[in-house]
């Protein structure tokens, strides 16, 4: 058993448990309870919440697609332009989000770099669904990123050394050991950027503006009815809250779940058990 | 069919640089102290580390050497480590047969060579439990019938006891000289009852090379290696021939011994001695008796071993040897680090060797 921590210390533990708590309870405390159905059912807000999900979506299985090759490419790479690679993807994360679309803008937007080729081409992304959907992505790849990269290197290399062994090429071995044993890490990464996803603003309204039904996602939604229907922004903010937990929450269940399966914390009492009555138990210095 | 393993190669980064052939059907044990090169030697043969110069070929088939790397996954052979490895997200009938899945079996004929493989080491009712719910020993015995599931050319044994209970291992032991017979085998190891119960052949490397090998009766019956002595549990001392059975240890001592059939030492010629530590006894004054070797010493260490103490000490030439008294003896003539004493050792209990 771990030493237990000075009592003081529960002092700063509480304030901060306070400090992060109170302002949600806040919300549920100005929220008309009863409104709720009739403030939610607002077209714009059934809009703003569709687009929201649908988006959410798609640049979360973007970030998934192009994400995780890239965390196992960071994994493993050595030297100075793995360092430089690693601080270039972390940066979007760290920008202001303003800063972020406005370099989306001049890069994607009709007179960007790239945009006033594609815009030749009669393919505009500003202001559209799309350039929601790549805002977002921009946003949120680099938090699962990170967060694979930091598993991958924790992750015992020698299962994946076994299995070349025993003939698996390295396609097979990223679909049958690598992939499997990221499971966990995966989930939660992948809730993390479907979060941020889920809160992006900035970025978006700079990027894809702030059109009912084509780029006003959720938060966008908010900010707006705050000034003219501040209960409908309390309503929907509620909405982005539930909707946060479920991911979050998911996540960690989801993780607690395959850890069950695969050997984790209760596997591991189940063995403590079978110890108890003779049985030689050496697994655990596997 | 197993196949011939040949090495000829060097690993700049480990400073180490072997040359070492395994004839196909034939078992080698390589030993060595600790950090000696022997898990690189099985690493470059297994395709994990690519040798910076020379050549690596199984069966024949050049597999590292110039611009040439064939990959682990198609090296074809079996390894065999001291942790297990054994996927945790699979069932042990989907460990054992995941070689064969990866070499394109058809999953049904898979689980079935994997269900052989796994009643041959007695492991048949457990092919649906998971990994984390075996014990150790039982986790090493898939580990084997996952290595051998695969048909391996050659099979690689990096210290493949070493984390079992001294419970478990003999059982282990007596199942992987079942199963690798006819195998071409690679062992590695630092247990002497490994060496004598699955190996022909004994390589020992130190420092990166290759210093001692030949069949595994000879080398362990006249050590030529500090380490190698150890391993058997013999002193070794090494000196210039004086004559038929006398050995010149320098610094003005003389070891008598016996001469071994047909290598009796040569005047002037390098050789060796080896003795038990049982036949060394220690002394405060020269004892009379039988004829015997009495040579000055320093105690550098005492090691206690149950009723017996394992005293070793220092020649003035600098060479160490161990002796075993009692416990009471110990008391008896007061020894401690930096006590002077007499060794004893008997002619009869001496051997001695051309190097």
């Amino acid at each position: 058993m771990r030493t237990p921590l000075p009592r003081w210390l529960w002092l700063p533990v509480g304030a901060a448990l306070l400090f992060l708590v109170v302002p949600l309870v806040g919300v549920g405390v100005r929220l008309p309870w009863g409104r709720l159905p009739e403030l939610l059912s607002a077209q714009a807000s059934l809009d703003a919440l569709s687009l929201s999900l649908r988006t959410c979506f798609a640049s979360t299985a973007i970030s998934v697609l192009l994400g995780c090759p890239l965390a196992l490419a960071l994994a493993r790479a050595r030297g100075a332009w793995a360092a430089v690679a690693r601080v270039l993807t972390m940066l979007p994360m760290v920008l202001p989000p303003v800063v972020a679309g406005l370099a989306l803008l001049v890069t994607l937007g009709r007179r960007g770099l790239l945009g006033a080729s594609l815009s030749a081409f009669g393919v505009e992304i500003g202001f559209t669904t799309v350039a929601v959907v790549i805002a977002q992505a921009f946003v949120s790849m680099p938090y699962l990123v990170i967060a694979l990269e930091g598993a991958l290197r924790t992750s015992p290399a020698g299962f994946e050394s076994a299995a070349a062994v025993l003939g698996a090429t390295p396609t097979y071995v990223l679909r049958r050991v690598t992939l499997p044993l990221l499971g966990p890490a995966l989930a939660s990464a992948t809730a993390l950027a479907f979060a941020r996803a889920l809160g992006e603003f900035g970025a978006t309204l700079t990027f894809a503006g702030s059109l009912q039904g084509t780029t006003r996602t959720l938060p966008l939604e908010i900010y707006l009815q705050r000034e003219t229907d501040p209960d409908s922004a309390l309503a929907l903010s509620v909405v982005l809250i539930g909707l946060a937990i479920v991911v979050v929450g998911g996540a960690g269940w989801l993780t607690r779940l395959t850890q069950t399966s695969e050997g984790g914390p209760s596997e591991r009492r189940r063995r403590g058990r079978r110890a108890d009555v003779g049985v030689p138990d050496r697994a655990g210095a596997s | 069919m197993s196949a011939g393993l040949a090495v000829r190669a060097r690993v700049d980064a480990r400073d180490v640089e072997v040359d070492l052939e395994v004839e196909p059907g034939s078992r080698v044990a390589v030993v060595g102290p600790n950090g000696a090169g022997k898990s690189t030697l099985v690493q470059v043969l297994a395709g994990l580390t690519r040798p910076d110069f020379g050549e690596v070929r199984i069966g024949g088939r050049l597999v590292d050497g110039g611009r040439v790397h064939v990959p682990s996954h198609a090296r074809g052979l079996a390894l065999l480590s001291q942790r297990s490895l054994l996927f945790p997200h699979l069932s042990v009938a989907e460990n054992v047969a995941f070689g064969p899945r990866a070499r394109g079996v058809a999953r049904r004929e898979a689980l079935a060579t994997a269900q052989r493989h796994l009643d041959a080491v007695g492991c048949g009712e457990l092919a649906q439990r998971r990994p984390g719910q075996l014990s150790g020993g039982q986790q090493q015995r898939v580990a084997l019938a996952r290595a051998l599931a695969g048909e391996p050319e050659a099979v690689l044994l990096d210290e493949p006891l070493a984390a079992l209970d001294v419970g478990v291992a003999p059982e282990m032991r007596r199942l992987l000289r079942e199963r690798l017979a006819g195998q071409t085998v690679l062992l590695v190891t630092h247990d002497l009852l490994d060496v004598l119960a699955l190996a022909e052949e004994v390589v020992v490397v130190e420092g990166g090379r290759i210093v001692e090998r030949g069949p595994v009766g000879d080398v362990l019956a006249r050590p030529r290696t500090e380490f190698l002595a150890r391993l058997v549990g013999l002193n070794l001392l090494t000196g210039v021939g004086l004559d038929a059975d006398r050995l010149d240890l320098g610094a003005g001592l003389v070891l008598t011994g016996i001469a071994e059939d047909g290598a009796s030492l040569a005047r002037g010629w390098p050789a060796l001695a080896t003795v038990e530590p049982a036949a060394v006894s220690i002394h405060l004054a020269a004892p009379g008796g039988s004829p015997r070797t009495v040579l000055p010493a320093t105690v550098v260490a005492l090691e206690p071993r149950g009723a017996i103490v394992r005293v070793t000490s220092l020649l003035p030439g600098g060479q160490s040897v161990r002796g075993d008294v009692t416990a009471a003896s110990t008391v008896e003539l007061d020894l401690r680090p930096g006590a002077e004493v007499l060794l004893g050792i008997k002619a009869t209990q001496v051997r001695l060797y051309p190097r």
